[in-house]
Formats: C-alpha cells, structure tokens, sequence
C-alpha cells in the first residue's frame, strides 16, 4: 500500500486536535446553543445570548493560548500560526460585536434565537478554518461553509420580502462564484499536481513553469495555472467584494437583519482577505501572469465605484455597504503594495476596519430597535441634540472611515497607502488619495445632518421645535450589549489612532510567519 | 469490451438526445436517467467503480428523485405553447460547438501519456479504487470530511428555517 507521511508519529490526532480548538469549541458551543431550541422554556429567554458569548470568549481564551505556536496538522490540510492567531481574535471579535448587538434586534423582530446564534458560531467557525486552511479542498469547503451560514441569516426576517429577495441574490450569484473558485483550484490542481498550498508554493519554486512545454502536452503549465488562478480570484473577489464581483453587496447588506449585515461586512469580509493574503503570498507572489496589474484595476474601481454610489445613497445601510467597497479596495492597496510593511499594514487596516464598522452599525441598530428612525439618512438630522454620546461615537467612527488623524482609519491608510509607495504604484496611491478625500464628503454630510438639522420642516410647522421630531427611545433604555460594544469599538478605534505601534507590532509578527513556512 | 464501450456510449448519446427531444418532461426525466447508468457503465470500464457507484446512487438516485418529484408537483405533463426561438437555436449552436472543440482540444493536450505518482495502474486493479479513497477520505483528508459534516447540518438547519411556514 501507500505509505502515509509518517513525520506525526504516535499522538498524530493530539497535536492536530490542538490545533483546531478554538473552532471546536465555537462548534461545540453552537451545538449546545441549537440544542436549546429543543425546549421551549429554555429557547425564550436569553440563554442561547449568554450562552454564545461564552462560547466566543472561551474560543478567544483558548487562541491566546496557543497564540506562541506553530501548529500543522491533519496531514497539512490546517496550518495554525502567529498569522492565524491574529485574525483569529479580530474574527472572534466581529463575532462577539454581532452576538452582542443582535439580543434587542432578536427580541423585536420575533425570530428563533437558537437557530440564529448557532448559525452565527457555525458561520464563526467556518472563517477560523477558512483562515488557517492550508489546502484547497479545504479552502472551498470552509468557504461554502461560510457562504452557507451568510445565506440562511441573510434571509433570516421570515415576512420581509426585502430579506428573503436578498438572501435569493446573494445565494445564487455565491453560488456562481463558488462554481468560479472550484474550477480554479482544480485548474491549480491539474497544472501543479498538489492541493497543499505549500505543496503548491514549492512546485512553483523548484519547476520552471514558465517553459514552453509542460508535463501537460504542448500547452503548458503557465497557461492553466494562469486560468485556474484568475478564476480562484474571482471566487475570492466575490466574497470581498471587490468591483465587478460587487453587485450582490447593497443588496444582500440592506436586506438581511442588521447585525448579520455587520457580521457579512467584518467577519466575512476579513475572513476572505485573510484567505487571500495566505494564497497571495504562496502562489500569485511567483508573478505567473502580471496579477498586480489585475489588483491593481480592481483596487481602483473598487475605490471609486463605491465612493461615487455611496455619496448617490440615501439608505443609511446601502450607504455603508458600499463604503464597504470602497474600503475593500483601500485594503486590496496594502496587498497589491506588498512585502513585508504590506501584509502587516493590511492586516492592521482589517482589524481597525472590523471596530469602526461594528460600531457603526450598532449605532444603526439603536435606532432601528426602537423603530424611532428609519434607515433613511435624512431621517438622522438633529439626533445630535437629543442623543449626544450616541451621535458622538457615529460621528467618530464615520470620521474614522473618511481616515481623520487620531482615529484608526488614519492609520491605517497610513501604512497601506505608504507600502504601496514603497513599492513603487505612486498612481495607485494618488488615486486612493483622492478617492478618500472625495469619499470624507459623505461622511461628514451624516454627520453634518445629525448635529444641523434642516430648518425647512421648521420653519413649516411654526412652532414645534425640530428637535421634538425626534421621539424618545423606548423606555429610555439601550440595550446594554450594544452600549458595550459601541465603547469597545470606541476606545479601541480611538487607541489604535493614537497609539498604533502596539497594534502594527503585533500586525508585524503575525505578518511575519506568513514566510515561515 | 469493446463492443460493451460502443453498447453503453451509444445508450448514452441516444439518451441525452432524447432528454432533449422529448415533450414530456417526465418522459426527459427517466431518459436522463437511462443516460446516467449509461454513464456509469463507461465508468466501470475504466476501472472508476467507486465513481460509477456514486454517479448512480447520488445522480440517478437521489437528485433524479428530487427532479421527478418537482415535475410531479407542478403538474406538467405536456409543454405547451413551445415557441421556437431563431436566438436561441443560434446560441445553442454556438455553446455546443464550443464545448464540442473544447472536448477535442482537451483530448488532444490533456491525454498524459506516463502516468506519474504512486498509484499505478496495477495497484489499483490490485486494491480497488473505493479502498484508496476510503483510506484518503479518513486519513488525509479527515478534517475536511468532518467539516463537510457540520456544512449538511447546518445546511438542514437552514431548509427547516425557510420551509417553516411560521416561528
């Protein structure tokens, strides 16, 4: 018979099970959490809540614990190192925010809380295997795995046509994208012989691939790798959703339930840039076709597509969806630079970009609870009188998406956009500048309309005071999850501005095993 | 054997041609069917038994019921009002073509003429392949397996949701 590798030796399935603890435990927590909506007294209250965010806070426990090692396991199909443990924790924390923001939300609309904490662990797990896998079986299994959870939360509201017609969307163009990322990898299957990205890495180093014949017959490797690594491109971009690959966004984001429509912009989104870094720098780092030059168009059009359709949207949440792609293509900037000094910067962005977003959205959320405020901007103008903290933090988090000094987002465009300086796409970097200027004027118009609020309706109906338009929150109470999360997000955007060095020393480690293969 | 390639291939092409022929759906339905064990007769030949099995078991059998059971719930037993497209007769042409020389060029670069690696072909005829991918399906590939396992229940979990009519 076949001989297996034998470097594992005798406790083989102990050192790859170590590896793999933090999504177990999220699975085993998710599990624990599906189970209660066995029973009907359990199921009403918050237990599945509480019980969730155990989970989560167990699974980042257990990542801190083993953040000092180097673990491969299962026969190379997982690799877990100071790369994985990094984004590890940045998912866990788009998971505990969505967790945290989602209890009112869940409450109000009426929706099973077991089925949906479960989906939301299981999805949490899919982008911890997404990230630390090292094999493409495994890469498209974790993928679907997350697509599968993003699909069923999406159209999660039972009688909104918006919710069900958005999951429909998304469900059919990701499945056209996951058809895309599998015909790629089998492309790179067929032209190298290997499914280990490793495996793959080597290949590439030691053949000399760009020879005109091939094992494969008079068409050489170079042309079906090419093939098979612009079609795995496209799966990815679908899931980062990066310009041409972006039209399910808006809509997928404005229809599905507000917190799952954070956990779509940090979780998923930062699962497949991860993904993408890892593949990045193994496969389309070799230079096979001129992949920068690919980047390097969807970077911009992805920059410039949003801006301009964000300033056109009067949807608070289709706002921030595409603000989301512009900022997808701010971060495809740091990869497209390159090196060193730009996988750390993109990893720093990603990880201030989870905090701003999730505290934007949670700002959404409060709103959206009461049922005070439509999603509509407009409907925004003078809340900065009547809810100062509030307005406050929405205004600092969207001054931070626009990259004001002192907040992470400054930061961060920092050390992507001078990684791409280094390397040499000044124009790349001119236009990103531009587009971040262009895209500050609709931040700050939101902002602008919280703290000045129109005085036409006023002026209309005399003597009625335009702050009285606004009614009061329920009770008066916020739900103290949302609070929690919106002074994390707060004091970590803020303190990843002022003091970045801790964060880039941490972003620079974990950038670092990305070569320590 | 020869005569048994040329039995099942034409089976196979007289099928597929009849799927596409047919009025009646169902008719196209158990057509496709016959097309399937068709295909998996060509799979035995090359030694791909575990192949054939699942194309039966998998295509024939369960996605085939799902396909029968939907025409029986929407009630079509005739298509109606067919009416003939030039476009779309012209389209058609077209991708068949393309994946007609698609075919032959794949043929032509893709046939390895020396097989590398260490399953050879005698080791496989000695062992069976179903065992070889048994053993790499609970080895190598044990963690994409179990993954596998946890994406069908969440996958149930998310049918139930979409086909409970309320909470």
């Amino acid at each position: 018979m076949h001989n297996m590798p034998s470097i594992y030796g005798m406790n083989f399935l102990e050192k790859s099970m170590l590896g793999i603890i933090p999504e177990t435990v999220i699975i085993i927590f998710a599990f624990f959490v599906l189970f209660l909506a066995f029973f009907e007294k359990l199921a009403k209250r918050n237990n599945s809540y509480y019980l969730s965010l155990i989970g989560i806070v167990f699974s980042i426990l257990y990542v801190l614990m083993l953040a000092g090692r180097n673990i491969s396991g299962f026969y190379g199909s997982f690799v877990f190192n100071g790369f994985d443990a990094f984004l590890f924790i940045a998912i866990l924390f788009s998971g505990l925010f969505t967790v945290l923001m989602s209890k009112d939300y869940i409450e109000n609309s009426g929706m099973p809380a077991p089925e949906y904490y479960s989906l939301i662990l299981f999805g949490l797990s899919a982008m911890m295997f997404l990230v630390s896998s090292n094999n493409l079986i495994m890469v498209f299994l974790s993928l679907e795995f997350m697509s599968i959870c993003a699909y069923i939360l999406t159209g999660y509201i039972k009688d909104n046509t918006r919710s069900t017609e958005a999951a429909l969307k998304y469900f059919v163009l990701g499945a056209f994208a996951s058809a895309f990322l599998l015909f790629g990898s089998v492309f790179i299957y067929a032209s190298t012989g290997r499914l280990n990205l490793y495996g793959i890495h080597s290949f590439l180093q030691n053949v000399s691939y760009l020879g005109v014949a091939g094992s494969g017959g008079s068409i050489g490797i170079k042309v079906y790798i090419s093939a098979g690594l612009i079609l795995f491109l496209i799966g990815l971009a679908f899931k980062m959703s990066l310009f041409p690959f972006h039209s399910w966004t808006p809509d997928a984001y404005d229809g599905a339930p507000t917190p799952v429509t954070n956990f779509m912009a940090t979780g998923i989104k930062l699962a497949a840039f991860a993904i993408f870094l890892r593949i990045y720098s193994l496969i389309y780092d070799f230079n096979v076709m001129n992949f920068n030059d690919i980047l390097w168009l969807l970077a911009v059009f992805s920059m410039t597509f949003g801006n301009i359709a964000a300033l056109l949207s009067t949807n608070i949440k289709r706002l921030l969806a595409y603000s989301s792609i512009a900022q997808a293509g701010y971060i495809l900037t740091g990869i497209i630079g390159g090196g060193f000094y730009g996988y750390s910067g993109t990893l720093f962005y990603l990880l201030s970009y989870i905090f701003m977003t999730a505290g934007a959205f949670s700002v959404v959320i409060i709103f959206e609870n009461s049922n005070l405020i439509s999603l509509d901007i407009k409907k925004y103008s003078g809340i900065g009188y009547k809810y100062p903290f509030i307005a406050a933090s929405m205004s600092f988090f969207l001054l931070s998406f626009a990259g004001i000094p002192i907040t992470s987002g400054f930061m961060g465009k920092f050390y992507v956009f001078s990684s791409a300086v280094k390397s040499g796409y000044n124009w790349l970097v001119i236009i990103a500048l531009l587009n971040s200027a262009f895209a500050a004027f609709y931040y700050i118009k939101i902002i602008v309309k919280m703290y000045m609020p129109d005085k036409e309706p006023a002026a209309a109906s005399s003597n009625s005071s335009v702050q009285g338009n606004i009614p009061e929150i329920a009770g008066g109470a916020i739900d103290e999850g949302i609070m929690i999360t919106i002074i994390i997000c707060l004091i970590l955007t803020l303190f990843m501005g002022i003091f970045p060095q801790i964060f880039i020393n941490f972003a620079n480690n974990s950038a670092g095993f990305l070569w320590r293969i | 054997m020869e005569e048994l390639f040329y039995i099942f291939s034409f089976i196979a092409i007289f099928s597929a041609l009849m799927v596409v022929i047919m009025r009646n759906p169902l008719t196209s339905a158990l057509y496709l069917i016959l097309c399937f064990f068709a295909l998996a007769g060509l799979y035995v030949m090359l030694d791909m038994q575990f192949l054939a099995a699942m194309q039966i078991l998998v295509y024939a059998g369960a996605i085939m019921v799902l396909v029968v059971l939907v025409i029986m719930l929407l009630n079509i037993s005739r298509i109606k009002n067919v009416k003939s497209d030039l476009h779309q007769k012209i389209i058609g042409i077209l991708i068949a073509l393309i994946l007609f020389i698609e075919i032959i060029v794949y043929i032509y670069n893709g046939a390895q003429k020396n097989p590398t690696g260490i399953f050879t072909e005698a080791l496989i005829k000695k062992v069976g392949n179903t065992k070889i991918i048994g053993q790499f399906l609970f080895t190598v590939y044990m963690l994409p397996f179990e993954i596998a396992s946890v994406l069908l229940l969440v996958a149930i979990v998310g049918a139930y949701l979409f086909a409970k009519k309320k909470y």
